[in-house]
């Protein structure tokens, strides 16, 4: 692997746990400057693939290389590139907010006590834990332990970040806050690995790869994957004057749509194929009815997923 | 396999500061010996 773009590339990764294939026929390619999202549900394989990138599980099959490469030996000048948040906090309970971070920038090789000491402090002050910084651990909320344990993996102000469920259990506002705080690290060129199981965080990813039992069910920006997907499409018109029930019977029994919802003057219908847009404003202009306007509103992230699912395990069943 | 001095301090320190902080631990490492030589003792007594 030769591409300096490329930061991460799987070829066929497999992982199985005895009967249970937690990762299968992975074929990934991540690029510098991004944020890669693995969505899934609990168990779909999204830790395991974070952990044979990370060099901590051997695969099975098939190879895993980061910065060039191979994940099985990464060299201890790549690992110190490298930012591991695990999905559990990992914390030593006994120790301040300030000694964790500070024990982990240790451990990354940051051997000058000035610059660590400037870098934890930047960290608490970033994280805006400056006021929990001399509590121990065991002792903060877990909103705060989430953000001690993201400064533990950034301290040493590594290139690849991965965060695995960064987001779990913390507060609206605090979730915005690091999705934001995210953003401006790829912008300085990092790249970024994150998992989450919540559906409507893909949409801060630039490319995402949509994982269940194991296998990657679609990959790519979430417009990319919105132009495969035909189904669960809604359409909403809305006219000039009020629809009648006429008008709506005739909708129902002449075209391929789902009636989901009537108000006055809007309309709001399912449609699987495109061109039925066309042919309802025709519809509606041969009765009279001057349409004022046409939105399109995508499927949401949940129906999608569902229809990725049906594609790849129930080939042939998508509907 | 290298193994790095720094790291070792790293993580003996690290290991000390959670022992200073854990005061059941410390009491179980004082405590503990003494009453197990105090139940040998009275064991070798009784046994003579």
């Amino acid at each position: 692997m030769r591409n300096d773009n490329v930061v991460i590339k799987t070829e066929r990764l497999r992982k199985t746990f005895g009967e249970i294939v937690a990762v299968d026929n992975v074929s990934i390619e991540i690029f510098r400057g991004e944020i890669f999202g693995l969505v899934g549900p609990n168990g779909a394989g999204k830790t395991t693939l974070i952990r044979l990138l990370n060099g901590l599980l051997i695969p099975d099959e098939g190879n895993a290389f980061v910065f060039g490469y191979s994940a099985v030996k990464l060299p201890l000048k790549i690992k110190k590139k490298i930012g591991y948040m695990t999905q559990y906090k990992a914390l030593y309970p006994d120790l301040t907010a300030r000694e964790n971070i500070d024990f982990f920038a240790r451990l990354n090789g940051i051997k000058d006590e000035s610059q660590r000491k400037r870098l934890v402090e930047e960290m608490l002050q970033l994280l805006e834990i400056e006021k929990w910084a001399d509590v121990v651990a065991y002792k903060l909320s877990g909103g705060t332990q989430q953000r001690v344990s993201l400064a533990c993996a950034m301290v040493h102000n590594p290139d690849l970040l991965f965060l695995d469920e960064p987001t779990v259990g913390i507060d609206p506002d605090l979730r915005k806050k690091f999705w934001d705080y995210f953003r401006q690290l790829v912008e300085s060129g990092k790249t970024i690995i994150i998992t989450t199981h919540y559906l409507e965080e893909a949409k801060y990813c630039d490319r995402i790869g949509m994982m269940y039992r194991g296998r990657i069910i679609s990959l790519g920006s979430l417009s990319e994957i919105l132009s495969r997907v035909s189904f669960g499409w809604r359409l909403r018109v809305t006219t000039e004057k009020k629809i009648n029930q006429e008008i709506i019977d005739e909708i129902a029994s002449s075209f391929n749509v789902k009636l989901e919802a009537i108000r006055d003057r809007e309309i709001i219908l399912r449609y699987d194929d495109g061109s039925v847009i066309d042919d309802l404003i025709l519809f509606f202009n041969k009765r009279n009815l001057v349409v004022e306007d046409v939105e399109t509103i995508p499927p949401s992230l949940s129906d999608m997923f569902i229809h990725f699912i049906k594609k790849e395990f129930f080939e042939g069943d998508v509907s | 396999m290298n193994i790095s001095l720094f790291r070792v301090a790293t993580i003996v320190s690290r290991i000390f500061k959670q022992i200073r902080r854990d005061r059941r631990t410390i009491g179980l490492m004082i405590i503990g010996p003494i009453l197990l030589t105090f139940f040998y003792l009275h064991m070798r007594l009784l046994a003579k």
